[in-house]
């Protein structure tokens, strides 16, 4: 009897099975047709109010009706709504004149959805975010009280959540909000997000960076690790303007050596004449647990000519490490080595300088050769080995 | 002498009683939660629950060949159509013996280069390195000394100049987005040292530029089979070993590493035929014996197509070369079983390995011969028999189609009537009868396994189209 039992049981759930895939075979046949008929509905009503606000004798200063406001928020309350919602702003955005001022009157209305969507399961508040970042509604609306509500999705637990609440922020605008919500991001005790991540949701900042670069210097200390890097990273990519405090975070012997690390790359990219006597002394820094400062010094001296540096890179290239090797025959040939210094390297009795710098100028024929063709594709940028 | 059989037929029927009761659950637990998974995928697809990359982690894509003159062009036209901004080509041709190097330097106007190697791991010596900068990215072509596919990808990942290695067989086809979404867990938690990719057969699909712009069921009846067993071990082990970080295999034809562990953990085995599955267990073992925090992921939309056999006999040839894989692993791992250390990868992944892929045809062979023996001893229920039977045909069909049609629904491939048909109907035969052939081929795969190391596992390539 028990097995019979557990063969009927087994039955079931094979039956069940069955029945679950064809309702959700329906169920997505059909979720596009009740997509457009959430859209239409919105249409209707959103165009109305553009007529009676575009067809005024005051212009665009009538308000959009109370009714109107209370269906809005009922309406995108409910997530689908705010699916059928965002599509329409897509249609909608820089065809009607009105488009502006009728956003602009949706404030409360997004200030209500703010404190909604916090409440709800992470997928959806992520999704509001992500609206909010889309639809960059800050350019109609007033969004103080709005990015105070949003900051509290970063303790969501949700990346996406997480991710999307930083690019809401960011195209907020706000230095001192964003600046908070960087302190909040690293605060989580598991927060392992790549840092690349948090750069490219900086790179979406959409107000004054000048602003909010020099109020990330003033606060860096006040960030995780992490976040540290990504902020640095982030400086690197917006310019060569913060050379002095970089520079100190270089000569701070207590830093993290990945922040060091960073500090050496924006040298590389901005050059800057008090950051070459270090490099070069990180350059010729022989202690095998530094090989990591020589290399990425052998790639950031690129950018610095004199022969001072040119010497410190053919020295390098008896290095017995080939990361030192690789980036200093590859700054060599960005300073257009001269025969008889190139002569000196393959001439010499080290067979592995002698094999990285034939490769370098091997490597550069090939490039010319490539770019030379009539059909030739930009190629992606070189990166620096081992670093 | 009866009674001592019916002794041990009443051991036997208990022993399968709880073997198939664990089976049961956990192909039905695996195939919920794999499903559940996609459609909550999908859900976050759609409410843009997504990284989008603007900013890409440089990866190396690893291409160990051998002889493989028919396939080679096709594939690396393919990784050119990558929808991905930071990569490199390196293509290992391991002494083949075809015309696979010439075809590449033709094909892509390739030029030989001196090129230093950091030998950070040991293989067999380079003999000639060719490269081209003609394209958007670097293709690196390494003809090497034959010494195996493990020995081809060491020399790749020494050749290689980027953190992130992408390792994949000669004859696949990588989705146009596959690379930015293998990276993506890697963007979520850094500490991911290894993700697995899924691995779908191309038999019957055509691809354009990395796309499928017609999906079809395989014409022929034995991939059709394998297109649902694909689906179902995919969707039924590795997103529910995701969960806690159990998985321990990740496929050869697809996935991507840290190469500074992969180093630090001694690379490729190269003494083992199961490269791929040795090299999973080999990051847990490293990583957790260095109490290094880590993950090891699976990264279900990212696609990588691969041509299954067509022929009985390379099937047959695969799946031996497979077992004996998972044999060397397991034992060379065996510290793992029962331990502690290693948590659910010990118990319940290590575990279901060993019990349901390394013994189940040894088992699944025993109960054959057992159920004759107590046919003829006239110890069984015969009508009860054909129904526990007939169950488990269903209840393993039924969750093969479950599989099959949350990945159909998932990914919005147009799916025609009679595809519909061949996958209702080949499901049955599928478990009934190809199950069975290949625990046979399993079980006598161990056989004079030795004389086979070092071997590339060969079937019959046909041309890739993609266009």
């Amino acid at each position: 009897m028990g097995a019979e039992i557990l063969l009927y049981g087994y039955g079931l759930v094979c039956l069940s099975m069955l029945v679950f895939n064809l309702l959700y075979s329906l169920h997505l046949r059909s979720g596009d047709r009740r997509l457009t008929l959430r859209a239409d509905a919105l249409r209707r009503q959103v165009t109305e109010q553009l007529r009676r606000m575009g067809g005024h004798p005051d212009g665009l200063s009538r308000p959009v009706q109370a009714g109107h406001l209370r269906w809005m928020r009922r309406r995108l309350s409910r997530v689908s709504y705010l699916v059928a919602f965002d599509r329409l702003l897509d249609e909608l955005e820089g065809q009607d004149a009105a488009y502006p001022a009728y956003i602009q009157q949706l404030q409360p209305v997004s200030l209500y959805l703010s404190l909604v969507y916090r409440k709800r399961e992470n997928t959806q508040a992520a999704y509001y975010c992500h609206f909010l970042a889309k639809h960059k509604l800050r350019r109609y609306m007033e969004m103080d009280q709005t990015q105070q509500v949003i900051l509290s999705y970063l303790r969501k637990d949700s990346l996406y959540c997480k991710i999307n609440a930083l690019k809401a922020l960011c195209s907020f605008g706000s230095p001192s909000v964003l600046v908070d919500a960087l302190r909040v991001l690293g605060d989580g005790p598991e927060s392992q997000l790549h840092e690349k991540v948090v750069t490219e949701a900086l790179l979406s900042y959409t107000g004054d960076t000048r602003a909010l670069i020099q109020l990330l210097w003033s606060r860096l200390d006040d960030f995780s690790l992490q976040i540290q890097r990504a902020v640095l990273d982030y400086i690197r990519f917006q310019g060569g303007d913060s050379c002095a405090p970089m520079l100190e975070i270089l000569r701070d012997d207590g830093r993290d050596r990945e922040l060091r690390f960073a500090a050496i790359r924006y040298f590389g990219r901005y050059p800057y004449p008090p950051a070459r006597p270090l490099l070069l002394d990180f350059l010729r820094d022989s202690e095998p647990t530094h090989w990591e400062f020589s290399a990425i010094s052998a790639s950031a001296l690129a950018g610095y000519p004199g022969q001072d540096v040119v010497d410190a890179l053919l020295r390098a290239m008896n290095s017995a490490n080939w990361y030192i090797r690789s980036n200093a025959s590859a700054s060599l040939e960005a300073h257009g080595l001269t025969y008889e210094e190139m002569f000196r390297v393959l001439d010499g009795e080290d067979r592995y300088a002698r094999e990285m710098l034939t490769y370098r100028l091997e490597l550069r024929r090939l490039t010319e050769e490539a770019a030379a063709e009539p059909d030739a594709k930009p190629v992606q940028e070189e990166v620096p080995t081992g670093v | 002498m009866r009674d001592f059989i019916q002794t041990f037929l009443l051991c036997v029927e208990a022993f399968f009683l709880l073997y198939m009761v664990l089976y049961s659950s956990f192909l039905f637990l695996s195939v919920t939660v794999g499903s559940s998974d996609l459609y909550a995928a999908r859900r976050r697809n759609r409410l843009k629950n997504e990284l989008s990359n603007d900013y890409y982690l440089p990866v190396s894509i690893l291409v160990p060949a051998y002889n493989e003159e028919v396939t080679i062009e096709a594939t690396i036209r393919s990784l050119l159509a990558l929808e991905y901004k930071l990569y490199e080509i390196i293509i290992v041709d391991d002494g083949s013996t075809d015309r696979t190097a010439q075809v590449l330097k033709d094909a892509f106007h390739m030029w030989k280069i001196e090129r230093p190697i950091q030998r950070r791991i040991p293989c067999q010596p380079e003999e000639e390195i060719y490269e081209t900068r003609a394209y958007k990215v670097p293709i690196t072509l390494v003809r090497k000394k034959n010494g195996g596919k493990a020995d081809a990808l060491n020399m790749g990942i020494n050749v290689s100049t980027y953190p992130y290695f992408l390792c994949m067989d000669a004859d696949s086809v990588l989705q146009y987005d596959s690379l930015e979404k293998i990276v993506r867990p890697v963007l979520e938690d850094s500490s991911v040292v290894a993700v697995g990719g899924t691995v779908r057969p191309c038999n019957g699909a055509e691809i354009s530029n990395g796309r499928v712009v017609r999906y079809r069921m395989p014409r022929k009846l034995l991939p059709c089979m394998q297109v649902l067993e694909y689906d179902r071990s995919f969707l039924a082990s590795r997103i529910l070993f995701d969960r806690f970080n159990g998985n321990i295999i990740i496929s050869g034809a697809f996935g991507l590493f840290l190469k500074s562990v992969v180093i630090a953990a001694g690379g490729y085995d190269n003494t083992t035929v199961g490269e791929d599955m040795e090299l999973a267990v080999k990051l847990h073992v490293y990583c957790r014996e260095n109490g290094r925090r880590y993950r090891i992921r699976y990264a279900a939309d990212a696609v990588c197509w691969t041509q299954v056999p067509e022929r009985l006999g390379d099937l047959c040839r695969q799946r031996r070369r497979w077992h004996i894989g998972l044999f060397q692993s397991m034992m060379k791992y065996r510290s793992i079983l029962a331990n502690p250390k290693y948590g659910a990868v010990s118990f319940v992944s290590y575990f279901y390995f060993l019990l349901y892929e390394l013994f189940s045809p040894y088992i699944e062979i025993f109960g054959v011969f057992a159920t004759l023996l107590a046919f003829a001893v006239r110890l069984i229920n015969v009508p009860f028999m054909v129904l526990f039977f007939g169950i488990y045909v269903v209840y393993t069909a039924v969750l093969s189609l479950t599989a099959f049609f949350a990945r159909i629904h998932t990914i919005d491939l147009k799916l025609y009537p009679s595809d519909l048909l061949k996958a209702v109907g080949l499901c049955a035969v599928e478990v009934s009868c190809l199950r069975f052939v290949m625990a046979w081929v399993r079980m006598t795969a161990l056989v004079g396994y030795r004389s086979k190391k070092h071997t590339w596992g060969k079937i019959e390539r046909q041309k890739i189209s993609i266009d």
